[in-house]
């Protein structure tokens, strides 16, 4: 397993936020976690990249304990992630955001160049970060991410604001990648892309894990209905 | 005939303040570059101005060693005091620094071998025009270089934002410490610069006044790139000396060249140089100062 969570807990004040969770991710997967609003995806990611201390238990990367490592620590050993909320040096050039994120490796100007060729946004280049359509940031936010050649790259909500053509390339981007070896954590509203895109799925709620499977399994599974999709129309 | 002389030599004053005071800017561009505020600056300047003064003055080192000592004292002394305030941001930041300051001050008035109220009186005059413009220069050329280096990316990351800068392995404490250490050893070698330039010392010149003064000498000459401050510090030390005629009116004037400034240039004077630019980063939102 390259990421291993046991028994990982966070709490704010009262609310229990991260309830015990165990999870385990394996080398070159895409894994998904979906779940309704607050049921605590972030805080697990903010956990995991090391933005957020455990209030209890466990995270292993690649064999090792990482629990208490900050996240430039963590960013050297191959963790990568996007923010829900879009942080990109707005006031930076989209190249240079790409070239920060190549920190870690010293990545030169050719190398984030092929980043952005990758990505759609060669032609942009030289525009400032917060210049950048939606979609095109979520875009350069990954890019950024990419730079620092992660092993473990966390995807927290890429697709939001992504029309349905642009969201098909992202899978298809998100599944180029893990077949390079590069394993993916997606956090995700847009069940089409999750069910799509990821090998494995977990569900969370209230903090807690309730179920994981294979996309199939979980669709059917009568428990997630009630708590996630059941909320939907398609019900 | 005397008249031209004793003008001649207020100018060549003037001319040596313009350097030093380029250099004070440089050292807290440095944070401000960073995205940090603050205002500790004038202190530095002050324990390298006194300990240098005195090592020349009493103990009859060379010149450079002098200056070199109080500098190095002066980034000494920021290595703790950086590693304490920088939990804290924006105006926490700036108010801590400034009470650092006050606590050096009252520390001078206290020990007597700094002659305490009255200051260091017949500091030798050592310091040259051109060892202030060669020092300007190395700086001005350092400063300039890390900008567009990997470290200068990592500042201006930490400055858009803090949280992200770190998810990419940025680690912000240090580049935050190493601004203010850096900027703090350039202060120093200003302030033991100033010192032997000036003949006397006293421990109100390295106050609050001094603070501000520094940090408005950056603030009005730009933060986006090295020739901002000293364009500030050239402009805001010149311009009393240019506007002596007015006599009586010449603050007014100063005054109101100021508010033209911030009030067309908001992010400084350096910003003329790259105005589509600036005014890109303005439609963005993106802040060259936190």
């Amino acid at each position: 397993m390259l990421l291993e969570t046991t028994a990982l807990t966070k709490r704010f004040g009262g609310v229990v936020a991260v309830n015990a969770v165990d999870l385990a991710v394996a080398e070159g997967q895409i894994f998904g976690i979906i779940g309704p609003n607050g049921a605590g995806k972030t805080t697990l990611i903010n956990l995991i990249s090391g933005h957020f201390r455990a209030d209890g238990g466990a995270i292993r990367f690649s064999g090792e304990d990482v629990t208490r490592l900050p996240p430039h620590r963590l960013a050297r050993r191959g963790i990568a992630r996007t923010f829900q909320s879009i942080r990109l040096f707005k006031g930076l050039s989209v190249l240079e955001n790409v070239r920060v994120g190549g920190y870690v490796r010293g990545g030169g100007v050719v190398e984030a160049r092929a980043f952005l060729e990758r990505l759609g946004l060669a032609r942009r280049a030289d525009a400032l970060a917060g210049e950048l359509s939606y979609g095109d940031q979520r875009r350069l936010e990954i890019a950024r991410a990419l730079a620092s050649k992660p092993r473990l790259l966390i995807l927290d909500e890429p697709a939001a604001g992504m029309n349905p053509t642009e969201s098909a390339a992202l899978r298809e981007t998100l599944r180029a990648l893990a077949a390079e070896g590069i394993t993916i954590i997606l956090i995700e509203h847009d069940v089409r892309l999750v069910m799509g895109a990821c090998e494995r799925v977990a569900v969370f709620n209230f903090g807690r894990k309730i179920a994981e499977g294979t996309p199939a399994d979980i669709q059917d599974d009568p428990v997630v209905r009630e708590a996630y999709l059941g909320n939907d129309d398609d019900g | 005939m005397d008249d031209l002389q004793a003008f001649f030599e207020a100018y060549q004053t003037t001319i040596g303040f313009i350097g030093i005071n380029a250099m004070l800017a440089l050292s807290v561009w440095l944070t401000l570059y960073t995205g940090q505020l603050t205002l500790g600056n004038a202190a530095f300047m002050g324990i390298a101005a006194y300990s240098s003064a005195l090592l020349t003055m009493k103990s009859g080192f060379p010149f450079p060693v002098a200056l070199l000592c109080g500098a190095i004292l002066a980034a000494a002394v920021s290595v703790p005091l950086g590693a304490t305030v920088f939990r804290l941001r924006g105006v926490y930041l700036a108010i801590a620094t400034l009470a650092f300051g006050e606590v050096v001050r009252v520390i001078i008035l206290a020990i007597p071998i700094t002659g305490r109220g009255q200051g260091l009186v017949g500091i030798p005059p050592k310091t040259e025009l051109w060892h202030i413009f060669l020092s300007l220069l190395v700086i001005a050329v350092v400063c300039a270089r890390l900008r567009v280096s990997m470290v200068g990316r990592a500042w201006a990351a930490i400055r858009e934002d803090e949280v992200a800068a770190s998810s990419q392995g940025i680690p912000v404490h240090r580049y935050k410490l190493a601004a203010f250490v850096l900027g703090a050893l350039i202060a120093g070698w200003a302030g033991g610069l100033a010192a032997h330039f000036d003949f006397a010392i006293g421990p109100d010149e390295y106050g609050f006044a001094r603070a501000v003064q520094i940090l408005v000498f950056a603030v009005v000459g730009g933060i986006p790139n090295v020739l901002g401050p000293i364009l500030g510090a050239f402009l805001l030390t010149a311009l009393p000396a240019a506007l002596q005629p007015l006599q009586e009116y010449r603050d007014i004037f100063q005054g109101v060249i100021l508010v033209l400034v911030i009030v067309f240039l908001p992010r400084g004077l350096a910003t003329l140089l790259d105005l589509r630019r600036t005014v890109r980063l303005r439609r963005v939102g993106a802040e060259d100062v936190a």
